[in-house]
């Protein structure tokens, strides 16, 4: 069972993604062997539960710690003194 | 003197004495890493300056003390490239340590270098990786394992005497099998994830890649203990894992073995005999063995694909080019940029990844993913009923012996089920060691792990280690 071509469009969207005709082809037919696969879960009894993580939410105090901003702004693939720059996303 | 195979143990002992010094063992190392690694490629880059701890009011222990080591590409070292294996963070340099490198500079220990991997360490062969595959050191017509590819390969072929992997469904102690070494996924929290890049964040841990139990307790020693960075760090304290390590095994220990390891088809049949034997090893040093039914964990692989892939794709979604890593320039709306980056920058695999997590997250399937995480709850049941009648469970590593390179790539369900063994504990998030157990026919490494419930590494340890006395193997490999 292959993902509906159209499916697999809007997830390579979705995952920001672009994706030629032969990597289309490939991933929907591995998604879609996978996919079948992983079904067995679906119908299955669950007879009892316990709780996945047992860790405690962690809390820190509300104060400000040092930053080095300048250095992550230094590392981005673009930016000026004090932001981040990328392609323009409002329109004249 | 050092030799190449020489373990942690060893050379602490070496320089104890002072038949070595601290610029002996690290030029030594450096140098079987140039000498070696253009045959195995397990090393991405061996640091012009290695890292360690100047400051000597920093220190915390002498665990690591003079200790080389190298790091799985996905850990961030300040102000050095860490790339995960992959293009789209070719010239990433992280602007702080992850607490994984503070913890081992602050034990005293050296890192050399970055080892290769597979991409964002989704793989199970190394064959993923952006700096191209990774050569098994027993067999170099076969993979190392992975995604830990680099770091086992780097030890088995006498590079360091330790790597630092990661495991989020096997890929430390897999790739230790496939390499005749000792790997270990530590009970989930034990070990902080702080600056280790994500690929399932409710599943990842770091895990050290040794010659020797022994070697496996002490890195332990100086990684595990909690870690305020990490909001899943568990509140444990810090302890010597090699104390109480004696050649002993528990009076009444009781070990569970897993039916599936020596019924399931799936097991070749030189890795049972292996197996077996390692059986009667047990039994004659007066270990209980009794026999286990866990019909729940065949749903393990299943359960971890869904959770793996949906917080893969959540995990990766922040790399777009924008804030750091790689960019497409010639993009000109914000859209297109991510698209584009994302297009050139990520493999194969880690695309089919990623679009698998995004359809089970997506709102007309999310049913699945929400029974996937009661399904795992039920995993970690069958788990704590296991452990009330015996104190671990023991399986094969891995139901097979080392791919050959290009056997699993191109078939992505053959491969996701190499993982049968390793992933159940993972996903309930217990504590499992797996260690050399013998040779196929034809001269490849075969290892057993032991599986504890939580925190229970002290008794693994001790199990493992008594085993390992036991089987007194010379798995140190001439190359």
């Amino acid at each position: 069972m292959d993902l509906k071509q159209k499916e697999l469009e809007n997830l390579a969207k979705m995952s920001n993604l672009n994706l030629d005709e032969k990597e289309k082809e490939s991933f929907a037919k591995d998604l879609g062997s996978v996919i079948q696969y992983i079904q067995e879960i679906e119908d299955l009894q669950i007879k009892r539960k316990v709780e996945a993580v047992r860790n405690k939410n962690v809390f820190r105090e509300d104060k400000a710690k040092q930053n080095n901003s300048k250095e992550i702004l230094e590392n981005s693939p673009k930016s000026d003194e004090s932001y981040f720059i990328v392609p323009k996303i409002l329109k004249q | 003197m050092i030799s190449k195979f020489s373990t942690i143990q060893e050379l602490k002992e070496l320089l104890e004495k002072k038949q070595v010094t601290k610029e002996e063992i690290v030029s030594f190392y450096q140098n079987q890493v140039q000498t070696l690694n253009p045959k195995f490629n397990a090393v991405i880059e061996l640091f012009e300056k290695p890292e360690e701890e100047l400051d000597s009011n920093k220190m915390e222990n002498d665990f690591l003390k003079n200790i080389p080591t190298l790091f799985k590409d996905n850990f961030a070292i300040r102000n050095q490239t860490c790339s995960a294996g992959s293009n789209i963070l070719k010239n990433y340099k992280p602007v702080f340590d992850s607490t994984m490198k503070k913890r081992i500079c602050r034990s005293g220990g050296i890192i050399l270098g970055r080892t290769n991997m597979d991409e964002f360490a989704m793989g199970s062969s190394g064959e993923f990786s952006a700096y191209g595959p990774t050569k098994n050191p027993w067999d170099e017509t076969r993979t190392p394992g992975g995604s830990s590819s680099g770091s086992a390969a780097a030890v088995a072929a006498g590079m360091v005497p330790w790597a630092l992997g990661s495991e989020t469904g096997g890929s430390v102690r897999q790739p230790s099998s496939f390499c005749g070494l000792v790997g270990m996924y530590p009970t989930y929290g034990l070990l902080s994830r702080f600056g280790m890049i994500a690929f399932g964040s409710s599943l990842d841990q770091p895990g050290p890649i040794t010659r020797t139990v022994f070697d496996c307790a002490t890195v332990l020693s100086s990684l595990a203990g909690h870690d305020s960075h990490d909001s899943t760090s568990l509140p444990e304290a810090k302890r010597d894992y090699a104390k109480n390590l004696d050649g002993n095994f528990d009076s009444n220990l009781k070990i569970g073995v897993i039916n599936d390891s020596i019924e399931s088809e799936g097991v070749d049949d030189e890795v049972k005999k292996q197996f077996e034997n390692s059986i009667k090893i047990l039994k004659n040093r007066g270990v209980k063995i009794e026999y286990i039914d866990l019909p729940d964990l065949q749903y393990a692989i299943s359960v971890y694909f869904v959770i793996s892939r949906a917080e893969a794709s959540s995990n990766l979604y922040r790399i777009d080019g924008s804030l750091f890593g790689q960019r497409d320039e010639k993009a000109t709306s914000l859209e297109q940029m991510y698209q584009a980056t994302r297009s050139l920058g990520f493999g194969k695999e880690v695309k089919r990844r990623i679009l698998t997590g995004n359809y089970l997250l997506s709102s007309s399937h999310k049913s699945i993913y929400n029974k996937a995480t009661q399904v795992r709850s039920m995993i970690r049941c069958e788990f704590e009923d296991a452990y009330e009648r015996v104190d671990l469970l023991m399986s094969p590593t891995v139901p097979t012996l080392p791919f050959k390179l290009k056997q699993e790539v191109n078939d992505p369900l053959a491969m996701y089920m190499a993982d049968y063994f390793t992933v159940p504990n993972c996903v309930a998030g217990y504590p499992a060691i797996s260690v050399p157990c013998g040779l196929s026919q034809n001269n490849l490494p075969v290892g057993i792990q032991f599986i504890g419930p939580r925190l229970s590494e002290q008794k693994l340890l001790k199990t493992a280690y008594a085993f390992e006395q036991e089987i007194q193997l010379n798995l140190k490999k001439e190359n």
